[in-house]
């Protein structure tokens, strides 16, 4: 749990803004979802869709505080020590977190990513049993508390949930052919990639610059979805329930 | 079977329907093209009114007519991008 980041230090900075950059796009999906749900509520899928990405932002929100502290308070030298990865003994640049705070930090990140994922996960495949959640908390919790390599645990804990997501999407966009259904299939699919990454940053600290960097990708992709699918609402098309309507366009 | 329409379905039918008509229509012709009954009609366009969305005017011959205002266009605005946004993540 002590190894927060594996950021060389050229690149501090450049992760908090990506991180920062992957908040917006979340927090906006949330507002607009919860708007929707405000508008409708009998629609109740929309409400868990947004406290899936709201607890996503949460997540990231502390990961940007954890990493924005550390960083900024490196020339002051308050949480300035670096360790050499033991493993491999190259020059990366890590950050203990020793203090309750990082250590607090860190597992609010991971914790609220998982169960983020994990309520979007049960949103898609349109089942929802108390026991199962149950198990999966559970599970999370200790990957969250007791792992001792809790980086490696999270990311393998979020992939199949992404993978599983992600399949959902691309089986909704076989079903509707919408272009933004592909680009969200594509967005989830290279933050899929990110994790699969994120996995070797103690290997390499250039696993984590590129994982980083594809995440941005993939949280452009989603952004990009989401203006798209305002976009193309302001069209304003005319959905048609009426079955008297839809009758006489198909002649 | 097609599935019940919900009560926001219903006021998106509706407000579609007179803006396909040029933005205004006959209270009759609305309760057919929105495929409603003369009380559903009734309590639904009641709250179009409340809400601002839509306005009765009385025309020549003295028709009265409901027009589409400003608020209902951007509130069918809003509604298809929420559409649009459910399709996408298939909710």
């Amino acid at each position: 749990m002590g190894v927060f980041t594996f950021s060389p230090p050229w690149f501090c900075g450049v992760n908090i803004f990506i991180d920062v950059f992957s908040l917006i796009t979340l927090l906006l999906i949330a507002f607009f979802s919860y708007q929707v749900y405000r508008l409708d509520k009998d629609k109740k899928m929309n409400y868990y869709l947004s406290l899936a990405f709201l607890l996503m932002a949460a997540g990231l929100f502390a990961k940007v505080f954890t990493t924005g502290l550390i960083f900024y308070h490196q020339p002051m030298g308050i949480a300035n020590i670096p360790v050499v990865n033991q493993i491999v003994n190259q020059d990366i640049q890590g950050v203990r977190a020793s203090t309750v705070l990082f250590t607090f930090s860190v597992m609010l990140f991971r914790l609220c990513t998982l169960i983020g994922l994990y309520i979007l996960y049960s949103v898609f495949q349109k089942r929802f049993h108390l026991s199962d959640a149950i198990v999966v908390l559970t599970a999370f919790f200790l990957v969250t508390f007791y792992s001792q390599s809790g980086s490696f645990g999270f990311h393998i804990m979020a992939i199949p949930m992404i993978g599983l997501i992600a399949y959902r999407f691309y089986d909704n966009y076989r079903r509707n052919h919408m272009g933004t259904t592909l680009l969200l299939t594509a967005s989830f699919m290279t933050i899929l990639l990110s994790h699969s990454l994120f996995i070797f940053e103690g290997v390499s600290p250039m696993c984590y610059v590129t994982a980083e960097y594809i995440q941005l990708i993939g949280y452009f992709l989603l952004l990009l979805t989401f203006i798209m699918v305002l976009q193309h609402g302001k069209k304003t098309k005319s959905y048609r329930h009426n079955i008297r309507h839809a009758k006489r366009d198909k002649r | 079977m097609a599935k019940k329409r919900s009560r926001i379905d219903i006021i998106y039918d509706m407000l579609n329907a007179i803006k396909d008509k040029g933005g205004e229509i006959k209270p009759t012709h609305l309760m057919y093209k929105a495929n409603l009954s003369h009380t559903q009609m009734t309590s639904y366009l009641e709250e179009l009114v409340t809400s601002d969305t839509v306005k009765r005017v009385t025309k020549k011959k003295n028709y009265e007519y409901l027009v589409i205002t400003d608020k209902g266009y951007e509130f069918i605005q809003k509604l298809s991008q929420m559409r649009e946004f459910e399709k996408t993540f298939g909710l």
